[in-house]
Formats: C-alpha cells, structure tokens, sequence
C-alpha cells in the first residue's frame, strides 16, 4: 500500500444525514443542553418557536417561516413531522443475523418446497465506484421479498408444495434474488477473496410448459435483469410482461419500465434514461387504464423532475411548502427540498421567497432582510433582519421599535424580542433592555427560550440577588455524541431540576469572590441541589485558599446538603490549628472524590460525592497550559462566549475574585499531586496519627483514578514508600499494591 | 472531495455500522455518496455500536465487518470497547484478521488509555491502533507525549475542532472533521500534515 500521511476522515457526515438512535461510540457522558443548536424539540413544530436560530436545520427553517409567514402548520402537517419510530432493528432469526424481516419471512416461506437448495441469507446491498463516485445502495427493497413470499404462498396453493412447477418456480426466483448483492467477500473457508458479481438469470422454460409458470418466468427474467444492473434490457423485458396480456404481471409492465430506467439514471448516472423515464411515467399519467400506478407514478415524476431540473423543482416546493397541505405530502415535499438544497448546494432565491428567506437569514445578511421588511415583508423578515443587524447600524432603533409592537402571542416575539434586546444591551440602553427581558421572561414562550432570557437577563443583573435569581436554567435535552446535535431520542427532558450552564458557572468560578459562593450557598432562592453544589465546592475552594472563616460557614452548610459528608466536616469544623485543618481537608477531599472547587455545568458530576467516578471525573485538574486548539490555531475555551458582565461586582471584588480564582490554578492545579502533597507533608510530622496509613492508600488511589499532571506518578511513588516503609504491616500497605 | 489530491492524501470514510442492543442487530452499509478523485485511496472504517446489552456473535459480525473490505487499501474497525467488552472483540478482530486476504492491512482506532498503558491490546491482530486524540472522555488525555504501546506510534487522528497542540512528529495523519469536507478545511488539514 502506497504510505499516505494524511488521511481524510469522512465518517461523521453519514451520521449527521443518518443519526444512529444511540451512543456512537461511548460511553459518553450526557451533556445538557439548555437551547437547541440545529434540531429544535416537538413543541417547535407545534408553534412554539422559541429563539429561532440560523443554524437550525433548514427543515426546522421551512417550519419557522410557515409559522412567521402567517400559515401555521397543519394538524396533519405537524403529526408528519413527529418522531417517527427509530430505525429499524431485526432480531435474530432462525436464518442469519443480518437478514431483515422481509428477507427472512422470504427465506422461511421457501422452506415450504420440498428439496429447496439451502440458504440462509440474502445480500441486498450493492456498491459502485465509477469516475472516484462511491456508493452503496440497497438493491432489493422488501417489498420485493414481500411479493415473492406472497406469490410462491399462491403458486403452492395452485400446484402444490412438491410439484415441479413449483420447483422451478423456485429455481428462477432464486436466480432473481441472486442478483440482489454486488461485488462480495467470500467469507468461508477463510481467507476471504473478493468475488466479483456476474449475472444471474432464470433459465429459459422448455415448450409447452405451464402458462402460468411461464409468465412468472417472464417477470423473474425481467426482475433478474433490473436487480443484475442492466437496466435498459430490464425495461424492454418489463414493457414486454405489459404487453403479456395473459400475465398476472401485465399490469404493472410499463411502471417497473420506467422504474428500470430511474435505477439507470440514478445508479447508472444516464440523464437520458431520467428523460425517458419522465416520458414514459408521463404517458402512464395520462392513460385511465394505469390508474393503479398513478399515484406512485406521480410520486416517482416529482423524484425525476427534481433530478433532472433541481431549480424548477425547489422553485414547486418552495411555493408548496408555504402552504397548508395534508401532511404526508408536506413530509414528501420538505425531505425533497431540503435533499435537492443539500445536494445543489444553492437554492433559487431570487424565484423563491422561501428560498430567499432562509438563504438571508442563514447568510445573516441583515441588508437585504432590512429591505425585504421595509418593502412590506411578513415578520419573517423582521426576525432575519433583527437577527443579523449590526447594533450600531442606523436602521437598528426602527427593528428595534417594530419588534416592539409584536406581541408575546405572536411567533415572532421571542426571536425578535431576543435579538432586541441584544440590539439595546449593546447600544447600552441597560434598562430598557432589562425591562424588555423581564417581560419576556413572564411570558409563556417554552422553556428553551425562558433560558435564553435568562442568560441575558443575568447579563444584565444589578445585583448579586437578581444574578441568582436568573442562574438557574432546565435543560431541555441531554446529548451524548456531539454536543450540538440533538436527536430525537434525545428531546426527553432530563429530570434533574434547574441547573447552571455555562454562565453562571464561569462566573463562579473564574470571577465571583468567596463572599459571594457563601451567600448563594445560604440563598433560599437558589433550587437546593444548587445550593449543595455551591457550598461543596465553596468549601473546597475556602480550604484550599485557607480562609478559615469561610471554610467553616460552608462546611456547615454543606453538611447540611450532602449527608455523606457530614462527618467529616464535623471534624474539620473541629479543628482550630491550621496546619492540622489543612491535613483534615485533604484527608476529607480523599475520601469524597466528587469534591472540587467550581462548580459544574449541566447534569454535573453523575456520580455520588463520596463514590470514584468511573470515567474518572474524580477531584479536579486545572490546565493552566489550555492543550486544545481549534482549527484556525486560536484556544477553544477563548473562542467561546466571555464570562457575563457582572457589572454588580466592584473593581476591587472583580479583582478579588480573579486573584482567588489565579490562587487556586497555581496552588492546586492537579487535585492528586495537591492532596498527596498536603498528606505527605502531615504524615511526616504526625506518623501517629491514625489516619495517616489510610489516607496515603487513598493518596495513591487518587493518582489512580484521579484526573492527572506530569508530576503525578512521583506523588503516587512517594505515598506508595511512605505507607510501605512506614506502615508496612497496615491493611492500608496490603491494599496498596502499586503506585501509578 | 474534488479537490483532494489522491497523491497526498487519502480517505477514511464510513463503509458500515454494526449496532446492537440487548441481542437485537442492525447492520447497514454507508448510503450517502462518497466523491472523490480517481486513484484516491479508500479506507474503509466499519464502526461497532453497542447500545446496551451483550455483543453479538463474534463470528457474524466478523463476517459482516468484510463486507466494508471491498475495493479498498485498507480497513479499519472503530469501537471502544469496555472492559467487558474486550475479549470479545478480540475474538471479533482475530476472526476478521484470518477471514481477509493477507495483504489487506486491518487496523482499529484506539482510547488514549489503550496507547499510554494499557495493555489489553497486546497481541491484536492489527496492523495500526490509532489513538483519536479528540473527543475524549474524563479520564482520557494527551499530555503531547508519544504513547508507550508500540502498536500506537504509527498513527494519531485528530479533529479539527479540536486539535491537540502537538503530535509525535512523523505520524500518518488522520484527521476527522465534524462538517462536511471543504477545500479550505483540506488545505488546513495538508498543513497540518506538513507541520507536523
């Protein structure tokens, strides 16, 4: 193999088009999200917009400008677009594995011929790779093995199990299905070698047989020919069962016809067969006889017309799409928009306003959204032009005051009001973005967009009382692959009660003195499970910066929040000499691997405070060098929004906060290499403490299955001789068999 | 990915997804075209999903795994395996390795933890382990170092958004980009290459 350095990976692309239902490739660690990034949940496609976001998927965009535009969905329309049940998954059969239920209730139903060749599994999938354009498909669809089971059920009804009819019937449908799997590997015996597909076709019947064996015949060849690749002499075999008048199958001839010539134009990439196929489902269309076929025929002219013509076709669903229709056709026409958008990679808009609109309000080109709203634009334009206006632009007062006059009850209002009140915040009018805020958050817009008014309400907080108040968030939905992709499966709302995201907790802990974490941990306001985190991590935080005082009122509190706790801070609270208050706070940090000093964001530590976490989210580790970097070469974490103002908070406590916050990074960066240090220390000068042997084993526990620095493995060592050398015949020595 | 030159770069794309859950299994082929220049060389990734339960059949999803072999310079098998999880896919890799033909190189990507220690990996019957440095659980972390299970020096994957600040120098290159392809992400990524 010619050596490559750079290998492309082009895996997540597929997931993104096809999400799995579950974990990709975990375990992961759910993570709340308090908004949607691209999928908004069910109570969007009901109305209930919420914030809408230009990166939303364009699905989720067509149904934002129905809503915005003034045609809210449809009963029918919105029950289209409902979850739909996950993906199909076979249980094990008496056949293989891998075979689908209608490829296995085929297998099964040929077990009725006496003397059937054995065979246990059916490859329906082929893969091309013609000019560096590679595919896979599925062949033979199960409405294929569907007919084939109804039919030999009817043949052995006629002739009989163990007739030669029905032999031979069986013969030339293996043939058929046969041409179902491309190229394969061919498994057993081992190794494996590629064999490559060959054609597959029923043999021909001798004179005089059976009439009716031989017009199945007629269709098994025709079908061989379709599934086999070789789609034109498919269509002339198939427009020749339709003129087989005597044939079961003459009615659906020249359908599977033009079939045929689809699957040459989309597998094969022959435009002309698409062109003819349009004829031929057109002359289908227009002829009474083949009413049968017309709906599936004017399913099939929509999926060639958009083939051949994408514009036209998206400038028809554009127009389709902006008004009521039963919901099938609705789910039809969207999955064919947005297909044909994704794979043109353009849309007409100048011929579409559908298309115009969501193309400006993704692009954010705030110019022509302005000017489409002051030629009389629906509100749908109002939001895409308050969406992407620049604060400072003259044309900003005028959005802001049109969106003024919406009311909470219309879809627009919590887009517009949201990016109103960004609009006024930035042009410093505080309080009347304040008020603006506070009556959005009064207003029942769902709880995505309650959050959303939240974050820029707490922005905006005066005081330290209103920044509580406006700090917990509900999380909307947990995900476990990417952070922004939400799934369907994943739209339950997580039941752990209010939560912080990003903002409060960054405040916390990067900007927030230590006064502040005490009277949160005291504010009845904040839901409990809040308050617990903070006075937890409060008191880590107090102990390490050694403020006793501090300490001491948050140990107190926590004792009361988390009951496993509650000893060992008795203890501590106990202790009036420094030193040894140091030793029984590292000792109780040992013991408890869920504390640490921030607190979290989202669904925060999954484990309980005094239990390992297996993923080894266990203490702490702050990287003070930031190892992760973007594509562009700038650190992740300063690309992502800064800490909210706090305006509340002095120069002096803003300085506070920051130096308490720079103190922990350099003091305790790696919570093991801290925490073994602190306990070596005291072992040195107290060996008769009691609790030394223990807490050295819990020491090299903690270098174990703690977060880690490069330093740790010295800290394990030396722990490790210290409780040997010291404590060789303790339990703690005999469970401590290595150091890490 | 038209703008790919198959002289600098190849690609890994997403051949099949073997998933199951609680006994059920679902195994799919990649549907979405894939573009790319003539003489580009493919490597085919099968991913195994577990979604709850006890794995499968070792031998039936080796079998489906070489399905993904076809037409292409190499395979490679994603799944981070758990603890319990780990001799049966290593019954799964010896079946796959001794199924394929002998020149078709099978490799795996691999947890950091596999790379800096762990030694279940010893004995695989692969030829690469490719520590993904990106979108790493807790408890999973490159401190920029090189790995100290041989089977992970010839290859590292990274993201790109989320690259690590360093590599071991010389390493096959692969790089994962959560949106589509772009010919500015792909000069990115030959950057990359070069600096690294």
């Amino acid at each position: 193999m010619r050596y490559l350095r750079l290998i492309l990976m082009a895996i997540c692309g597929a997931f993104l088009v096809n999400p799995p239902e579950g974990e990709s490739c975990g375990p992961f660690v759910p993570a709340a999200q308090f908004g949607f990034v691209h999928n908004p949940g069910p109570e969007f496609m009901k109305g209930e917009l919420g914030v809408v976001s230009s990166n939303y998927y364009r699905r989720n965009l067509v149904v934002a400008y129905r809503y915005l535009s003034g045609a809210p969905l449809t009963a029918g329309e919105i029950d289209a677009l409902g979850p739909k049940p996950s993906r199909l998954m076979v249980r094990p059969t008496s056949f293989e594995m891998f075979n689908g239920p209608h490829e296995a209730a085929w297998l099964q139903q040929r077990t009725a011929v006496p003397g059937a060749s054995e065979l246990r599994d059916i490859d329906t999938e082929r893969h091309t790779l013609i000019n560096g354009y590679y595919s896979a498909y599925e062949n033979c669809l199960d409405d294929a093995f569907d007919a084939a089971t109804e039919t030999l059920a009817a043949r052995i009804k006629s002739w009989g199990a163990g007739s030669s009819q029905t032999a031979e019937w069986l013969r030339g449908q293996d043939q058929v299905f046969a041409n179902c799997g491309g190229d394969r590997m061919e498994w057993s015996p081992p190794p494996a070698r590629v064999v490559r597909a060959e054609f597959s076709a029923p043999a021909p019947l001798p004179p005089g047989a059976d009439p009716l064996l031989a017009a199945d015949r007629q269709y098994q060849t025709a079908a061989a020919l379709f599934y086999g690749g070789k789609y034109q002499e498919a269509a002339d075999a198939f427009r020749a069962v339709g003129r087989t008048t005597a044939s079961p199958w003459h009615e659906s001839g020249r359908y599977l016809a033009a079939r045929a010539l689809i699957r040459e134009g989309t597998v094969g990439g022959e435009k002309d067969a698409l062109a003819a196929a349009e004829k031929a489902l057109g002359e289908i269309l227009a002829d009474a006889a083949e009413q049968r076929w017309h709906a599936s025929a004017r399913g099939l002219l929509d999926f060639v017309r958009g083939q051949l013509r994408p514009e036209d076709r998206m400038v028809e669903l554009g127009e389709a799409l902006t008004k009521p229709q039963p919901g099938p056709a609705f789910l039809q026409a969207l999955t064919d928009y947005t297909t044909l958008w994704d794979r043109e990679n353009k849309a007409p808009a100048a011929r579409s306003e559908l298309a115009d609109w969501i193309t400006t309000f993704q692009a954010g080109d705030a110019s022509h959204a302005i000017e489409r709203w002051r030629a009389g634009g629906n509100a749908a334009w109002l939001v895409a032009a308050l969406v992407s206006v620049n604060p400072a632009d003259a044309a900003a007062p005028e959005l802001v005051a049109a969106a003024r006059r919406i009311g909470a009850a219309s879809p627009a209002y919590a887009t517009v009001a949201y990016h109103g009140i960004g609009v006024l915040t930035a042009r410093n009018q505080r309080d009347e973005a304040r008020k603006w805020a506070d009556e959005a958050l009064t207003a029942n817009l769902g709880v995505p967009a309650h959050n959303d008014f939240s974050a820029e309400r707490l922005a905006l907080a005066r005081d330290f009382r209103e920044f509580l108040r406006y700090a917990p968030r509900q999380p909307v939905a947990a995900t476990v692959w990417m952070p922004d992709e939400e799934m369907e499966s994943q739209w339950r709302k997580p039941d752990t009660g209010p939560t912080f995201d990003w903002d409060s907790a960054i405040a916390f802990n990067s900007k927030l003195p230590l006064r502040y974490w005490v009277e949160a941990a005291g504010a009845e306001a904040l839901p409990r499970r809040l308050r617990g985190e903070i006075a937890q991590a409060g008191w880590v935080r107090a102990a390490l910066l050694e403020r006793p005082e501090q300490a001491r009122e948050l140990a107190g509190l926590s004792a009361g929040f988390v009951p496993e706790l509650a000893e060992s801070l008795r203890v501590y609270k106990a202790e009036q000499a420094p030193d040894a208050a140091k030793f029984d706070a590292a000792y109780a940090m040992l013991r408890n691997p869920g504390l640490a000093p921030i607190v979290r964001t989202g669904f925060g530590r999954l484990t309980k405070t005094d239990q390992m976490d297996n993923l080894r989210d266990n203490w702490w580790l702050f990287q003070a060098d930031d190892r992760r970097w973007s594509w562009a070469g700038i650190p992740v974490d300063s690309q992502r929004r800064d800490a909210p103002a706090l305006e509340f908070l002095s120069a002096a406590q803003r300085a506070e906060g920051e130096k308490e916050s720079k103190a922990l990074e350099t003091q305790a960066p790696v919570a093991p290499d801290y925490l073994c240090a602190q306990t070596l220390a005291w072992a040195r000068t107290h060996r008769d403490d009691p609790r030394v042997p223990e807490a050295l084993y819990l020491c090299v526990r903690a270098t174990h299955f703690g977060m880690t620095g490069p330093a740790t493995t010295t800290w394990s060592k030396r722990a490790f001789q210290m409780l040997h050398s010291g404590y060789p015949k303790s339990d703690w020595a005999e469970k401590t068999k290595y150091w890490y | 990915m038209p703008f790919l030159n198959p002289d600098a770069a190849g690609v890994a794309f997403l051949s099949r997804t073997v998933a199951w859950r609680d006994g059920v299994v679902d195994s799919r082929a990649r549907m979405q075209p894939l573009r790319v220049p003539p003489r580009t060389a493919l490597m085919a990734v099968v991913r195994l999903e577990s979604q709850g339960g006890p794995p499968p059949d070792a031998a039936a999803v080796a079998r489906e795994a070489a399905k993904a072999a076809l037409d292409v310079r190499a395979l490679q098998v994603d799944f981070d395996a758990r603890r319990s999880e780990r001799a049966w896919y290593r019954d799964v890799l010896e079946r796959l390795r001794a199924g394929l033909p002998a020149g078709l190189p099978l490799e795996i990507t691999a947890l950091t933890s596999w790379c800096q220690g762990d030694r279940w990996t010893n004995g695989l019957p692969v030829s690469d382990a490719v520590p993904m440095l990106f979108r790493m659980g807790p408890g999973e972390g490159y401190d920029g170092g090189d790995f100290r299970n041989e089977m992970c020096r010839s290859s590292v994957g990274v993201s790109t958004d989320e690259l690590p600040r360093a590599v071991p120098r010389g390493r096959r290159l692969f790089v994962f980009n959560p949106r589509p392809w772009t010919e500015e992400a792909y000069r990115g990524a030959v950057r990359l290459a070069r600096k690294w």
